[in-house]
């Protein structure tokens, strides 16, 4: 993406800058002032949804302004043909807004950062193109432009001076307040998730589309509301007001105040107006020059804006700070007695929710061994190469199961075709009795597979507790306005996802000290363990592990070792690709060998390990002359 | 052709905060064929990567006849190291005889060396106006070593050579590089899980655990070092 | 119908001016990663630095030879000052830089060139025309085709013929495995840029004579480039023109028919319906979706 860190700690730099915009008159009560900040206010409302939207969602938009003219429109239309209240009026533009975000946002999830930047690129030209005809010239008056009616609330003007600037301020803190609450909740944590890679989120259940199609919303809304606030700085609306040029400004101000930081895209805003302004007085044409300079300098060589560029003086600055203004570094949080208890337990016991917990039980109570999984007759052909050739497997509930064989053997293809990552040429996968041909990468996690890659992809910028957390949730679903309001049953499944974070770290023995500690700071050996705590938070009766002991030392491999004995003892079948024969040998009850995309033998770790042929496909005896 | 020696002192590769590659040091001297196993996950490919400078090494030195090679693929290509790797890298939408001329660089080309190749693989010199894309796995590879060696490299690396090859065809390259690298004063280092083969054709076989590489003697040691 | 006939005729000459400035698009996109926003404002920069040679007084078509020169030298700075620097931290960094890019060409054509805008450019082709039975043709349609043409088909020559063309396939397809056989993919990469900087002063100079000369003229050439590239397959450089042709057209005929202020929503509905149906285009590979 952007090479920006999202950042999750934003509350405190966002509330200084809007006190400093709240203190501001007080201070300069220039009308010119007053005006730049206003419109800066205006922008910085769409440039918070843009910066959710790209930042922490990790979508482009070049095309963000269209939603300011859909609000200004549709706000000012309805006012001056329907004749309805203003409130009414802007709460209609804003829906309708939404709408479109919607119905734009679903077209759009399936591009690519370039493919999405380039369609709303067009998006916000050909809008242009619309207002500026005669199509729409009834309700917009086209070309010629139409009044914005007069608003005001208590006898003070809303159509500029201090009414703007206040009803601006106002709008802003709620658009910023909402756009915060929405990066701590689920769905905003599942966004970072879908940014930082779209097929962990899937395997973790999280409904890709529908969280991008969220932030697209989100987003578009707040822009409307900066529109209804745009129109009535304008006074009249015309199609130029509107010029594609605008959106690409505005998201120059969201990437040169710092993306993925939401007080970021205000400070952005403000230094576009102030600068803008101090130069337009000198030439008039040279504001955008030195706009787009700095835009150009920012992205080239410090592509974290003026917020990273504001991060880094405070590092720098912070330890000259007297000791009481320094923010002490996050101390783990004190509540952790139950790391000393019986892991296992809590962790089983703890299953209530789930709708497959039942497995885990079973097993426990000693339940007979039957397979959990059934793979038959898979095959999987790339034009003419087959990875898979007609493969069978059995994991038998409870059991840790390994996969061992040569690099390209097709080891990982049968993960993936059991994940449902990879559809399968031929054969079919069976959990229990379900036949999962067709059932998609999120409904087979919901289903009860949980899986890790062989290259964990933790959210780098995201602690470790809270990227678990995020696989902790049974299903991903439900309306956002609940979780954003911080309704109590939303709060209780937050709190179950956390306490269920907590609990699978424990039984991964690791370390209640490393638990706040940002994903990107972890060594491999730590992050193998949290990719498999997330897998199993949710407690799936299947886990698969892809590699988990490669690039790690001896000692980090019987941590993991450890960890894969934990999740055993819970009751959750194990499958695991292993390559370290002395792990396979430690964790496993059976062991499938493949080679050349076949099974070549199947059976205990000791006689599989002894067999002459499976030595001689590690060791190798090709080339025996 | 006066062959050059690849030296490696005291490697360190780090690649997304895991140290893959930990104090490495190991030498291949002009004409000398060289192996380096180990398990999968033992880094033997980001050795290799580390070498030719698609990974960044975070410390000790990769030299070439002395001097140090910087950490640029192109610049290492071009000053005399051929890397093979894993997966082979030909280009599919090429011909055979594209693919080669790619690795055939101006300066280098008197075509002696190409015949002499082509001598050595007849498949690619018949094959050379078919789609790459379209060969087997081991006419692949014999295009991939032909494109690595028809610059006239100083050290040629392998990755993986085994990698969906038949026993046969794995034979026929694994014979074909001894030869070449001899008669040329070509350095081969070629990384491989298949320590029965490398011991088989290696002066010299490295084993690489822990991140760094020992010699090893080929004894029967070699299933414990796996499956330790 | 004769109408029609026309209609479709200039609309073949315009899609060959999309197909060339989508050239440019593509062209950059395999060989950079990037597909660069600022080709069209390139165009239009470099047109306007022929216009203030022509102004000085040298000539149409010296200033037009000596623009050639500057427009490769100007795209090689673009390259060398924007998207060089740190170029390893990704391509969506990458992109953005080329929307500043696109920002920073217009305000400098705006604070460069003056506030009279839009100039009228110096006719370069031919008004006359003939007809054939019912349909009239332009010369200077008829030139322009010739002219892209020969531009395609010196392209297709030197990717088919020589070396550097041959890397250039190579770094498009996988510059890892390119950089390990030695091409130099930051020359290419440069190079790309000087031949880019030369076609689309072409399109500029195409363009500027028909309508005007002024800091957004290109703006919906860009588009329909997308267009014309998306709706190619994003990765082959002869089906950019065909994409164009299709765009032409399609464009040509809603304008006259429908109304000119959809001209190009018909180009985006034509880039999405691409995308919904058939994401990798006409020509492009399935195997590859970047977007």
């Amino acid at each position: 993406m952007l090479a920006v860190r999202a950042r999750t700690r934003v509350t405190v730099p966002t509330l200084v800058l809007l006190l400093i915009l709240v203190l501001f008159p007080l201070v300069d009560d220039g009308v010119r002032m007053q005006s730049n900040l206003t419109l800066a206010m205006i922008y910085a409302i769409g440039a918070i949804g843009l910066d959710v939207l790209a930042g922490y969602t990790g979508q482009f938009s070049f095309g963000q302004f269209v939603y300011f003219a859909i609000g200004a429109y549709v706000m000012s239309a309805l006012e001056t043909h329907a004749h309805l209240n203003w409130v009414l009026a802007v709460v209609a533009a804003v829906l309708a807004a939404g709408l479109v975000a919607y119905v734009l946002g679903s077209a759009l999830v399936r591009l690519q950062h370039f493919g999405s930047a380039l369609a709303t690129f067009f998006l916000a030209a050909v809008a242009l193109d619309v207002l500026s005809g005669n199509r729409l010239a009834r309700f917009t008056g086209g070309d010629s432009g139409m009044a914005v009616p007069s608003v005001s609330v208590g006898g003070t003007s809303l159509m500029g001076g201090d009414g703007l600037y206040y009803a601006s301020l106002v709008v802003l803190a709620a658009g910023a307040l909402v756009c915060i609450r929405y990066i701590h909740v689920r769905a905003g944590v599942a966004s970072r998730v879908v940014k930082q890679n779209q097929l962990v989120a899937a395997v973790l259940g999280i409904r890709v589309n529908r969280e991008k199609v969220r932030a697209h919303v989100l987003a578009g809304m707040l822009a409307a509301l900066g529109g209804c606030l745009f129109a009535f700085s304008l006074g009249f609306l015309s199609p130029e007001s509107f010029d594609t040029s605008q959106s690409i400004d505005l998201f120059a101000i969201a990437a040169v105040g710092g993306l993925g930081s939401i007080a970021g895209p205000i400070v952005g805003a403000a230094f576009f107006f102030i600068v803008t302004d101090a130069l337009s007085a000198a030439a008039p044409s040279s504001s955008a020059l030195l706009f787009s300079i700095v835009l150009l300098v920012v992205v080239v060589f410090f592509s974290t804006g003026l917020f990273g560029l504001g991060e880094f003086l405070w590092s720098r600055a912070r330890p000259l700070l007297p000791e009481a203004l320094r923010r002490r570094p996050a101390s783990p949080p004190p509540a952790q007695p139950r790391a000393a208890a019986d892991p296992v337990a809590a962790f089983v016991a703890d299953t209530d929710l789930g709708t497959r917990a039942g497995s885990a039980g079973a097993v426990l109570a000693g339940g007979e061994r039957e397979a959990l999984l059934t793979v038959r007759d898979l095959t999987l052909a790339f034009g003419g190469v087959k990875a898979l050739d007609d493969v069978q497997v059995s994991v038998l509930r409870g059991d840790v199961h390994a996969i061992i064989g040569p690099n390209g053997a097709g080891k990982t293809s049968l993960l993936n075709c059991i994940s449902g990552i990879q559809p399968a040429t031929d054969g079919s996968v069976s959990l229990g009795a379900r036949d999962m041909a067709g059932i998609s990468v999120s409904s087979r996690r919901n289903l009860g597979i949980g899986r890790t890659f062989q290259h964990p992809s933790l959210v780098a910028d995201l602690d470790v507790r809270t990227n678990v957390e995020i696989g902790a949730y049974d299903r991903h679903d439900g309306s956002i306005l609940p979780e954003l309001l911080g309704l109590p049953s939303r709060r209780e499944r937050t709190r179950v996802a956390r306490r269920r974070a907590d609990e699978a770290l424990d039984l991964i023995e690791f370390s209640p000290t490393r638990r706040a500690v940002l994903a990107a700071d972890l060594t491999m050996g730590e992050q193998k363990q949290v990719d498999i705590a997330r897998a199993i938070a949710s407690r799936p009766s299947l886990l698969l592990l892809d590699e988990p002991t490669a690039g790690l030392g001896p000692e980090e491999i019987g941590v993991v070792a450890r960890a894969v004995k934990g999740v055993r003892e819970a009751g959750i079948t194990v499958l695991v690709i292993a390559h370290h024969v002395g792990f396979v040998r430690d964790v496993a009850d059976a062991c499938t060998v493949l080679d050349f995309g076949k099974v070549l033998t199947v059976g205990s770790p000791a006689d599989v390990l002894g067999d002459e042929r499976v030595v001689e496909v590690f060791v190798g005896a090709g080339a025996r002359a | 052709m006066t062959g050059e020696a690849l030296q490696l002192e005291d490697l360190y590769v780090k690649i997304s905060g895991a140290r893959i590659i930990e104090g490495l040091t190991l030498h291949v001297g002009p004409g000398e064929i060289v192996g380096l196993a180990g398990r999968n996950g033992a880094g033997k490919t980001t050795t290799l990567r580390a070498i030719s400078g698609l990974v960044g090494r975070t410390g000790g030195a990769v030299r070439l006849g002395g001097r140090a090679l910087p950490a640029q693929p192109e610049r290492v290509a071009l000053a005399g190291v051929s890397h093979v790797p894993e997966g082979r890298g030909i280009f599919g939408d090429l011909t055979v005889g594209e693919n080669i001329r790619l690795g055939r660089r101006a300066a280098q080309a008197d075509g002696s060396l190409l015949r002499r190749l082509e001598a050595r693989f007849p498949a690619v010199e018949r094959l050379r106006h078919e789609k790459a894309g379209r060969l087997s796995g081991g006419e692949q590879q014999m295009v991939a070593l032909v494109r690595g060696l028809v610059s006239g490299p100083k050290i040629l690396l392998v990755d993986e050579m085994s990698l969906g090859l038949s026993p046969r065809a794995l034979t026929t390259a694994i014979e074909s590089l001894v030869e070449i690298g001899g008669s040329e004063g070509i350095g081969v280092l070629v990384v491989d899980q298949n320590s029965t083969m490398l011991s088989t054709y290696c002066d010299r076989v490295y084993l690489l655990r822990d991140g760094r590489a020992e010699v090893w003697d080929g004894s029967g040691a070699a299933s414990s070092s796996y499956f330790g | 119908m004769s109408l029609a006939i026309s209609v479709i005729v200039s609309g073949i000459s315009f899609g060959l001016v999309i197909g060339i400035v989508g050239f440019g698009l593509v062209f950059l996109y395999k060989t950079t990663g990037v597909a660069n926003f600022a080709v069209g404002n390139m165009a239009m920069f470099e047109t306007f630095i022929v216009y203030e040679l022509w102004k000085g007084g040298i000539g149409i078509w010296p200033s037009v030879a000596i623009g050639m020169v500057l427009g490769g030298v100007f795209a090689l700075l673009v390259y060398l000052g924007a998207l060089r620097p740190f170029d390893g931290r990704g391509n969506s960094n990458l992109l953005v830089r080329t929307v500043a890019l696109y920002l920073l060409l217009r305000a400098m054509a705006d604070v460069f060139f003056g506030s009279n805008q839009p100039y009228n450019f110096p006719q370069l082709l031919p008004h006359s025309g003939f007809s054939v039975g019912p349909v009239d043709i332009a010369w200077a349609d008829l030139i322009t085709i010739g002219i892209i043409l020969a531009i395609g088909g010196a392209f297709a020559a030197m990717f088919r013929f020589t070396d550097i063309g041959l890397q250039l396939t190579a770094v498009s397809q996988n510059a890892p495995i390119a950089r390990l056989l030695g091409v130099r993919v930051r020359r290419l990469s440069a190079l790309a840029y000087v031949l880019v900087g030369m076609v689309a002063l072409v399109a500029g100079l195409l363009v500027a004579p028909k309508q005007l000369l002024s800091s957004n003229m290109m703006d919906p050439l860009l588009l329909y480039g997308f267009a014309a590239a998306v709706v190619g397959g994003l990765t082959s450089l002869g089906g950019v023109f065909v994409g164009g042709i299709v765009v032409g057209v399609v464009t040509n005929l809603v304008s006259t028919y429908v109304g000119g202020d959809l001209a190009l929503a018909s180009a985006f509905v034509l880039l999405l319906a691409t995308l919904a149906v058939r994401p990798h285009g006409l020509f492009g590979s399935p195997s590859i979706q970047r977007l």
